[in-house]
């Protein structure tokens, strides 16, 4: 970038800052930075990745995707909580940090899930596999609860961290089944697949994204989905609500928020742009491969409900779990 | 010949003009940025991964693992010049690597290191090519007690590193494993030692720890002993390249230093760090003249750097065979290879044959382009240390402070790294040595995890630890270490005291 | 009784309390059992053979047999210009912009050492702020605020 550009986008800035009525007519004129509040690599970096090329299509700007990860999202998440609420900051919001860890930690936040955020556009829910190591003694969903009410305390299950939306599905199963199964967490989602594989642990709840690999090498089996409809990948695999435990249903979402008080055209643009991305060819087939749910009808009209709903539904696990950080 | 019927797919793939060109391009930006202090690979694979993103696949994967060997080598060179280890793996290349450096050996050490990286990377990557399913079968072996048994038996290894006291080193592990159980607990949940800093949850940052105690401390040494006028070799310089006498003491250590971290290197976190150390304190106790180890012994270099590199390639394998990232570098790898619509994992190898052959056969290649590229550039970094001091040190604090600051983009890091250099100096008034403190730091989260998780697993019976074979030969091992290390020292400082 | 060694006393006196005060801090902590163990067990463990290690170095150095050695004086007038300098960059990077806090840590830790010349630092700091721009901010395009905020 030559300094002659470097003083224009300076000039540009104070521009958009002085006079918010011309920024508004204008937005955006600068690319948008688009946080993403994991590492590199992950399921939800991809999606972020894939949509942002489409997005910046439609915008007529660049969406520049920014990892900033750490304590399980809190990190990135705070920095746009506390950032500009001029459209250009943007946040890749998911269940962890939006609806488990609010629940968990009720308190300790710097930011509120509700107040320091406009949320602007559903993105994706998608359901857990539950898998298995090959060598163990259930291959579907009732043998393994058949098993584990025989044998209670002896099954083994990872997740890839406490207040993860993989370990509350364990805990849902276990009090929707009325079973005990102890729990083994992770690091992250990987480092709980050596185990799994070899069977120092037994049984994972698992986005598809995740175990997609192994299963297809044959190193993990798949006994059933937190879903209330069979993934189109693994037709087979039944159900909680086909198993009788309806109550033991669990998907993680994402969605996409900017600070509060963005001005509400603003808000109407990124969403328009998320939708258009969700219906990408590319971004589309992604999803579907990875049995991930596309959330396009949750647009800004709606948003603020699903998180509401979503959050309530976690709290409740979380307590009924006993699971809060004391 | 499967093997070499694979390979040679493997070198269609990279033989090509374009792939080469991007072999050459990763390895060369790699060597720039991974020479600044404070940039070590991942940071610098962070920073390039989007130029990777508009390549075919096997482009982009070969031009990454050259930026991972590059900025890998680089890191070594600013370890051996300045004495700032950019990663964990190129520490123990600093202390003897640095003190060559000072004694007028800085061109023997870099050759040294470019060396015992080319070996290594050689023998790793036929290991690759040959036994990358037996030895991702290793990594499965390795559960939770057998890892733990492990970490227990290198870090009492790390023990012999300090010249002086034994015991002095045990408390430095100590230390760095507690200070390493800052940040959020994985097991709970809770925050632990944060004090409320969000910053912290993640725990102490391993590269501005290095650069204030490495880096900063180090400075003000210098600057307390010798004065600012002369530039940073106490000797005269002589040869650039190292003599017969050289290539016969480096040999072996070479060897051993690419068996082991070959192996290690398979194991998932920290493989590559724990083989470097591992390697040094072999060669530590192998040794006929053990006390010339902290004071520019081409013995400590040579290995530790083979350890490292052949360490960097099998960490690989996990990857390739399993799709587990072995590390956070790997991590990294996994996401670009996603980007790319390739999903890592077990059926990589038979799903997309030549990208799998291809950057197996361009980790050859990439480790042929750095010595050809480093070696002609060892006389340039040699003139470095003749810079008057009062004019580098202020560019070592520079790129530091730059490097520290581009990790998160934040100050707070620069913050810690201005505390750790209080700290660095305080260790340094006391002659202890940091090295074993960092290892500590490393391995510490999975040695608390892994034995946490081997408790929860076994519901509370320790004896687990004894009764899997392969973690009781280990802890042995790690017994008879001990005892090896302890006695002669022990007889060492009774006959000191009879003497007087 | 008289401290022989000074140095290893004072080094195993560091460790002692550095593995007292993560002590204490652990008591906040869960103990838990050693089949479900808490977020304070292990470091409370480590602590306990830390504060064993600290002891035993200290026990060593009043030992009539131990080796003398006195504790090395403390430059703090070199240490406080490096350290103070450093967080002085870190604390202006992000009101003054980069170009301005570069300066001010370059001239500042030149000012630390006893040999140096004004014309010489005026020169290395002009070259060295020319290089981190041209290699930082438009070579690898680093996320660096270059001027104060008041200005851009």
């Amino acid at each position: 970038m030559s300094k002659y550009a470097v003083t224009m986008l300076g000039i540009a800035t104070s521009l958009t800052m002085a006079v918010p009525a011309f920024a508004q007519t204008a937005y955006p004129t600068r690319p948008i930075t688009w946080v993403v509040p994991f590492a590199a690599g992950g399921v939800t970096d991809t999606v972020a990745r894939k949509m942002a090329g489409p997005m910046s299509k439609v915008l007529g700007q660049t969406v520049v995707v920014e990892n900033k990860p750490g304590a399980g999202g809190v990190v990135g998440t705070e920095a746009v909580a506390s950032a500009k609420n001029d459209g250009y900051t943007v946040l890749y919001t998911s269940s962890g940090p939006m609806s488990i860890l609010p629940a968990l930690q009720a308190g300790k936040l710097s930011y509120d899930p509700v107040k320091s955020f406009t949320h602007v556009q559903g993105l994706s829910v998608a359901n857990q596999m539950i898998v298995a190591t090959p060598s163990a003694p259930f291959s579907t969903l009732p043998e393994l609860i058949a098993y584990a009410k025989e044998n209670p305390n002896q099954i083994n299950y990872g997740s890839p961290g406490v207040g993860t939306a993989q370990h509350l599905a364990g805990e849902l199963l276990q009090s929707a089944a009325g079973i005990k199964m102890t729990h083994i967490p992770y690091k992250a989602g990987s480092n709980q697949m050596v185990d799994l594989m070899s069977g120092v642990i037994q049984v994972s709840f698992e986005y598809s994204s995740v175990v997609a690999p192994y299963v297809s090498g044959g190193k993990m089996k798949v006994l059933g989905t937190t879903g209330s409809k069979r993934a189109s990948a693994y037709p087979n695999a039944v159900t909680v609500v086909e198993a009788g435990h309806p109550g033991a249903e669990n998907a993680g979402w994402s969605g996409i928020a900017v600070p509060a008080g963005t001005p509400s055209e603003v808000v109407e643009k990124i969403a328009a742009a998320a939708q258009a991305a969700l219906k990408d060819p590319a971004v589309a087939e992604y999803f579907e491969s990875n049995a991930i749910l596309p959330l396009p009808e949750v647009g800004p009209a709606q948003i603020n409900e699903f998180v509401a709903s979503e959050s309530a539904k976690f709290k409740a696990v979380v307590e009924r779990a006993g699971l809060a950080v004391k | 010949m499967d093997l070499l019927s694979n390979l040679s797919v493997g070198f269609t793939t990279v033989f090509t003009p374009d792939n080469l060109a991007y072999a050459f391009l990763g390895c060369l930006l790699g060597t720039l940025i991974g020479v600044l202090p404070g940039l070590g690979p991942l940071a610098t694979i962070a920073m390039l991964l989007p130029m990777t993103y508009n390549l075919a696949p096997d482009s982009a994967l070969i031009m990454l693992a050259g930026i991972y060997y590059g900025a890998q080598y680089g890191g070594s060179t600013t370890a051996i010049i300045v004495n700032l280890p950019g990663e964990s793996s190129s520490i123990m290349t600093a202390v003897d690597g640095h003190q060559m450096a000072r004694r007028g050996r800085a061109g023997v050490a870099l050759a040294t290191a470019a060396i015992g990286s080319f070996f290594a990377g050689c023998v790793a990557t036929l290991a690759i090519a040959a036994l990358a399913k037996p030895l991702a079968e290793v990594a499965l072996q390795f559960g939770p007690k057998e890892y733990f048994s492990l970490m227990v038996l290198g870090l009492l290894l790390a023990i012999v590193i300090s010249a002086d006291s034994l015991l002095e080193s045990l408390g430095m592990v100590l230390v760095g494993v507690l200070w390493s159980l800052i940040g959020t607990d994985v097991n709970s949940g809770t925050q632990r030692f944060t004090f409320g800093v969000t910053q912290l949850f993640d725990g102490l940052d391993f590269v501005p720890l290095t650069m204030g105690i490495f880096g900063f401390a180090e400075i003000v040494r210098n600057l307390q002993q010798h004065g600012a006028g002369q530039g940073l070799t106490v000797e005269k310089l002589t040869s650039l390249f190292p003599t017969r006498a050289d290539f016969r003491r480096m040999a072996a250590p070479i060897a051993r230093g690419t068996f082991i971290g070959t192996i290690l290197g398979v194991l998932p976190g920290g493989g590559a760090a724990l083989a470097s150390f591992t390697s040094y304190s072999v060669e530590k106790k192998l040794s006929s003249n053990p006390t010339s180890f902290g004071q520019g012994a081409i013995e400590g270099v040579a290995g530790p750097e083979s350890a490292n590199n052949a360490g960097a390639q099998t960490s690989f394998i996990p990857l390739l065979t399993l799709g587990l990232p072995a590390n956070a570098v790997m991590a990294l790898m996994v996401g670009a290879m996603t980007i790319h619509n390739i999903q890592p994992g077990p059926q990589v190898m038979t799903a997309n044959p030549s990208l799998f052959w291809g950057v197996i056969a361009s980790m050859w290649v990439g480790n042929m382009m750095l010595v050809i590229l480093n070696l002609p550039l060892v006389g340039l970094w040699v003139k470095l240390l003749n810079i008057p001091y009062r004019f580098l040190y202020p560019a070592i604090m520079m790129f530091c402070c730059i490097g520290v600051y581009s990790l998160k983009n934040s100050t707070f890091e620069i913050y810690e790294a201005a505390i750790m250099c209080i700290v660095g100096y305080a260790f340094l008034m006391l002659r202890l040595s940091p090295a074993p403190l960092l290892l500590g730091l490393v391995l510490g989260p999975q040695l608390e995890e892994t034995f946490r998780r081997t408790m929860l697993l076994s519901r509370g019976d320790a004896t687990v630890f004894f009764s899997s074979p392969l973690s009781a030969v280990l802890l042995a091992i790690a017994f008879c270490a001990v005892i090896a290390i302890a006695v002669p020292s022990i007889r060492g400082r009774r006959d000191k005291a009879l003497q007087e | 009784m008289p401290i022989y060694n000074q140095r290893a006393f004072a080094s195993g006196l560091l460790f002692v309390i550095t593995a007292l005060a993560f002590f204490l801090g652990s008591r906040e902590y869960d103990l838990g059992t050693p089949a479900q163990m808490g977020s304070g067990f292990f470091p409370s463990l480590v602590s306990v053979c830390l504060g064993g290690v600290g002891l035993f170095i200290m026990l060593g150095a009043v030992r009539r047999r131990s080796a003398r050695e006195r504790l090395r004086t403390w430059n703090i007038r070199l240490l406080a210009w490096i350290a103070g300098s450093v967080a002085l960059f870190a604390f202006m990077l992000p009101r003054f912009g980069f170009v301005i806090s570069l300066v001010v840590l370059l001239v500042l830790a030149s000012l630390a050492s006893h040999e140096a010349r004004w014309r010489g630092i005026v020169i290395n700091t002009l070259v060295l702020v020319a290089i981190a721009v041209g290699a930082f901010v438009y070579g690898i395009d680093l996320q660096l605020p270059l001027w104060p905020s008041f200005i851009r």
